[in-house]
């Protein structure tokens, strides 16, 4: 081959990296063939392009700005304890984690500028133990069905704060290893059930009763528990509940 | 010293029976003296454990 030819060859094959480069969103420019290294160096990684919300590069993006999102009946390979992070609060989970096969979840919210939904979040979903929710900043308006007939659920970490919760119809029914759960104090303004659940720690019995608010001007909410939650209660905590128009069933 | 008597009303479900409101369920229910005790009544267990087992769908 002649110089004329290899100086040919050489330029058709600069010209193919540099459209092939500019293909993964790289401009190349008219810098010469030295910076082809620096410049593909700056691909970014990932294959996933159909982001929630344009421009977004990988799954973890589209999480990470979703409004919505559905996990139910996806089999996610076990043995992990992922973690879930949403930069703004989703307007619904709405049955997110519906009989998924984890044992372990922890949801990240970052912004609390709004609220959401954590309706049927997990519901039957019989493997799961724990419930990671300390980093979950925004408040939420409803939480029904959220754990119902989670048969295995132990831990829900992080103290709820009810205050804007409207709706937690039979939310943790069926839960009846369910050990530690909490409460921002003074919250929970609407009937509340706690019925499945008997081996409940004294810590978050009494973290419940505090969550309790103040209903005297109020009409009379319902606090349920199991009769063996029930018949633990000493009588200076059954008089804090009605002192608040709080009526007690067991 | 501050002191505080709180009034309350307890029902106490008879044998083999359990006491509902319509959304809720209890062999115990303890009110708060203003509440309501009209609004809770009797129901077989029968029924109560048919109305969970509907509930746990």
């Amino acid at each position: 081959m002649s110089i004329e030819t290899e100086i040919e060859r050489l330029q058709t094959s600069k010209a193919a990296i540099k459209t092939a480069i500019e293909e993964k969103d790289v401009i190349v420019g008219d810098g010469t063939i030295d910076t082809y290294a620096e410049k593909i160096g700056e691909i970014e990684s990932g294959d996933y392009n159909q982001g929630y919300e344009d421009g977004k590069n990988s799954v973890t993006d589209w999480l990470y700005y979703a409004s919505e999102i559905s996990f139910a009946n996806v089999e996610l390979p076990e043995n992990i304890n992922p973690i879930f992070r949403f930069k703004k609060a989703p307007h619904t989970l709405n049955g997110c984690f519906n009989k998924t096969n984890l044992k372990e979840i922890k949801l990240i919210i970052e912004d609390n500028s709004n609220t959401t939904d954590l309706s049927q979040f997990i519901r039957d979903s019989t493997i799961i133990e724990t419930l990671d929710l300390t980093e979950l900043n925004p408040k939420f308006r409803g939480i029904s069905y959220m754990a119902l007939n989670c048969t295995n659920l132990k831990s829900i970490l992080g103290a709820l704060d009810f205050s804007e919760c409207t709706a937690c119809t039979i939310w943790l029914n069926g839960c009846g290893k369910l050990q530690d759960v909490s409460f921002v104090p003074n919250t929970i303004k609407i009937s509340i059930s706690f019925l499945s659940s008997p081996l409940l720690t004294d810590e978050s019995i009494q973290s419940i009763i505090d969550g309790l608010a103040d209903l005297t001007d109020s009409d009379t909410q319902t606090l349920t528990l199991h009769a063996t939650v029930g018949a633990k209660l000493t009588d200076e905590q059954k008089a804090t509940i009605t002192a608040k128009n709080w009526t007690l069933a067991y | 010293m501050k002191t505080e008597t709180i009034k309350q009303i307890i029902l106490t479900a008879d044998e083999g029976m359990y006491l509902t409101n319509g959304e809720t369920y209890g062999k115990t229910v303890v009110l708060p003296e203003s509440a309501d005790q009209s609004a809770w009544y009797e129901i077989t267990e029968q029924e109560y454990e048919k109305i969970i087992a509907e509930q746990a769908g």
